[in-house]
């Protein structure tokens, strides 16, 4: 744990806190950054994964309907270069994600911001985020 | 500073010539049919008897507990569509180590890398005693890390994805597998494989298996890039690498 | 003439001042003499990756300088009707073949905003690249390279020029693009690529590509990597076994250059 964080805060100091939006491929071709979303939800699947980990979220409508979302993450080495773990999200954690929606229109989002059970909240987890 | 000068002790005259024990360098390939399944195969039309390569337990299978049995037994049946690497998944260990295609080891004073032809899947074995990675992360690879036990490369690998295979018959682990590979040259062009397997989820105890891998000697051997794609619909396909 | 006390003085530090200014950075050797590039490397700037062409922001893409050092101006030296089909491309991302996990190509493998490890033993050069877990074997005893090799990543093979690592790529597919904007290079490219350290962290990059079928001249870009902090390593990353956004992009219509 310690050679993790020594390595974040090397990488913090490298690139500034400023994470510069880089991204393997680009983001552009599914997501629609003119259709943000708001998504506050249950986690029912987690999977930490390349080339992007997902998140799958049961989010209540504001009709009492609930809608299975799947919430894509930028380079899960990345995340993990910023301290996630395969169980940092857990089934029945409560968290929110801003998104940017599918250009498809199917329940499928990039997360810019996704805030954790504990509170914290995690930028740069999108796919327009790179390794830093 | 220092590590040049470790580097030039360690290459400095004869230590890492041809012949010498610890130089791992080379191309090198399983030459049996372990690959099909590490339990042997009998005789079948257009396909040798091979015995198996499990030298513990001495009856030469594998010890799965009684449920993982019926899972593999299931493996083995639906292999024509399941076996992961029909959708270009990363062969696993020791799958890539008993594969039909070269790897490549290359070496120096603090890390072994191996490169494997089938879908260019690599890994970096440090040997410089730095430690595995925490519980939290999973590769398809494994986490290697190796040191040196007189002339035998002792390779520790932990932190598995449970999705390989370990060979084209469904033999499986879960995420808890536990290798222990022994590498080590028996003559100029022969490489002992040993391995240790362990995963308390799928086996009642550890067992292992030994192959002697040979050196590729062919002039100007390389290996090729064998790269594994999905095409638009969905199809995996294994685009060749020669126009003609 | 005698020399006064303070010209002496003048003419000591104009030679101190010129020997300083001529020498170079002395790398650390491996046993065969040769500089020691190993270690774990990244492009220093980050906006090759997006466009090697001077740009600016767009939706996703910060703006960034153009690494292309030869022509001057900094541009592509498109045939007539190539920028059409770069500039297609560009409409078309969906088409990357790195967002369908193929290996990066060269040079493009040599700057995406993920690290690289490079190894050495004597013989070869080896890179590796985090993305697609990506690989190039580079022999340097001068052995020949293969006949009708078409693949991602090329048959590369280096020799060394003084501390200039020089390689010489031949065998791509052509199917790469050179960056996330659509510039591609096409079949039968051409890469002379030459890698030296300026400074113990500083690994100089240059690229120079030929394909008289696309371009009208020889270009040259450069990307400086910078070295990585001691214990970062590569991470595996698989990426076809994980691979879940294809069902949600436009149907990629499989045309390769």
């Amino acid at each position: 744990m310690k050679r993790i964080v020594g390595v974040l805060l090397q990488i913090l100091c490298l690139f500034g806190l400023v994470l510069p939006a880089s991204a393997h491929h680009s983001f552009a071709a599914e997501f629609d950054d003119k259709k943000p979303v708001k998504l506050e939800g249950t986690v029912v699947r987690f999977e930490f994964m390349n080339p992007h980990s997902w998140i799958y979220l049961d989010v209540k409508n504001p009709d009492g309907v609930v809608v299975r979302w799947a919430v894509e993450t930028g380079s899960t080495n990345a995340l993990f270069r910023r301290g996630w773990r395969k169980d940092s999200l857990r089934v029945g954690d409560h968290i929110t994600v801003d998104a940017f929606r599918a250009k498809d229109g199917s329940n499928t989002a990039n997360a810019s911001t996704v805030k954790l059970p504990d509170g914290r909240q995690i930028s740069g987890a999108s796919s327009r985020e790179g390794n830093q | 500073m220092i590590r040049p000068m470790l580097i030039g002790i360690l290459f400095a005259g004869s230590a890492w010539a041809q012949g010498q024990s610890r130089d791992l360098r080379g191309i090198w390939q399983a030459t049996g049919t372990a690959y099909r399944n590490l339990e042997g195969t009998p005789a079948q039309p257009g396909q040798p008897a091979a015995k198996s390569i499990v030298v513990a337990p001495s009856n030469g299978k594998i010890p799965y507990r009684a449920d993982a049995r019926k899972s593999a037994d299931r493996n083995s049946k639906e292999r024509e569509t399941s076996d992961p690497l029909l959708s270009c998944f990363q062969p696993g260990i020791p799958r890539a180590v008993l594969f039909p295609e070269p790897f490549q080891i290359f070496q120096n004073s603090d890390r072994v890398v191996i490169v494997y032809q089938h879908v260019h899947a690599y890994r970096v074995i440090f040997t410089d005693g730095r430690p595995h990675y925490d519980e939290g992360i999973e590769f398809y690879m494994g986490d290697s890390r190796g040191r040196w036990e007189g002339n035998t490369l002792v390779v520790d690998v932990t932190n598995f994805k449970p999705d390989t295979w370990l060979d084209s018959a469904g033999n499986f682990h879960s995420n808890k597998l536990h290798v222990i590979e022994r590498y080590t040259r028996t003559g100029v062009d022969t490489l002992r494989y040993e391995a240790t397997i362990e995963d308390p989820e799928v086996f009642e105890s550890a067992w292992n298996i030994r192959v002697d891998l040979a050196r590729h000697t062919e002039p100007n051997f390389q290996l090729l890039e064998h790269e594994c794609e999905r095409d638009a619909q969905g199809v995996y396909r294994h685009p060749p690498q020669f126009l003609k | 003439m005698k020399a006064t006390n303070s010209t002496k003085l003048a003419m000591f530090l104009l030679v101190a001042i010129g020997a300083a200014a001529q020498s170079e950075f002395t790398p650390p050797r491996l046993a065969d003499a040769h500089p020691d590039f190993g270690g774990i490397w990244m492009a220093a700037g980050l906006s090759a990756a997006f466009n090697v062409e001077e740009h600016g922001a767009s939706y996703g893409t910060p703006a960034g300088p153009s690494v292309i050092v030869d022509p001057p101006g900094g541009k592509l030296p498109y045939l007539p009707g190539m920028r059409e089909r770069a500039s297609d491309n560009d409409q078309h991302r969906e088409r990357d073949p790195v967002g369908q996990c193929h290996m990066h190509g060269v040079p493009r493998v040599m700057f995406p905003p993920f690290p690289l490890e490079i190894v050495q033993d004597g013989t070869y050069v080896v890179i590796l690249a985090e993305t697609e877990h990506g690989v190039r074997i580079i022999p340097t005893d001068g052995r020949p390279f293969l006949k009708d090799y078409s693949t991602w990543n090329g048959d590369s093979r280096g020799h060394w020029e003084g501390d200039t690592l020089v390689v010489e790529v031949r065998g791509l597919n052509g199917r790469s693009w050179l960056d996330q904007a659509g510039n591609f290079m096409g079949a039968g490219a051409h890469v002379v690529e030459r890698f030296r350290l300026t400074g113990k962290d500083t690994l100089d990059y240059q690229a120079t590509v030929e394909n008289p079928s696309v371009f009208s001249r020889a270009f040259t870009l450069r990307v400086p990597l910078r070295r990585r902090p001691a214990d970062v390593e590569l991470l595996e990353y698989g990426c076809i076994e994980g691979e879940r956004d294809a069902a949600h992009l436009p149907a990629v219509n499989g045309e390769k250059k």
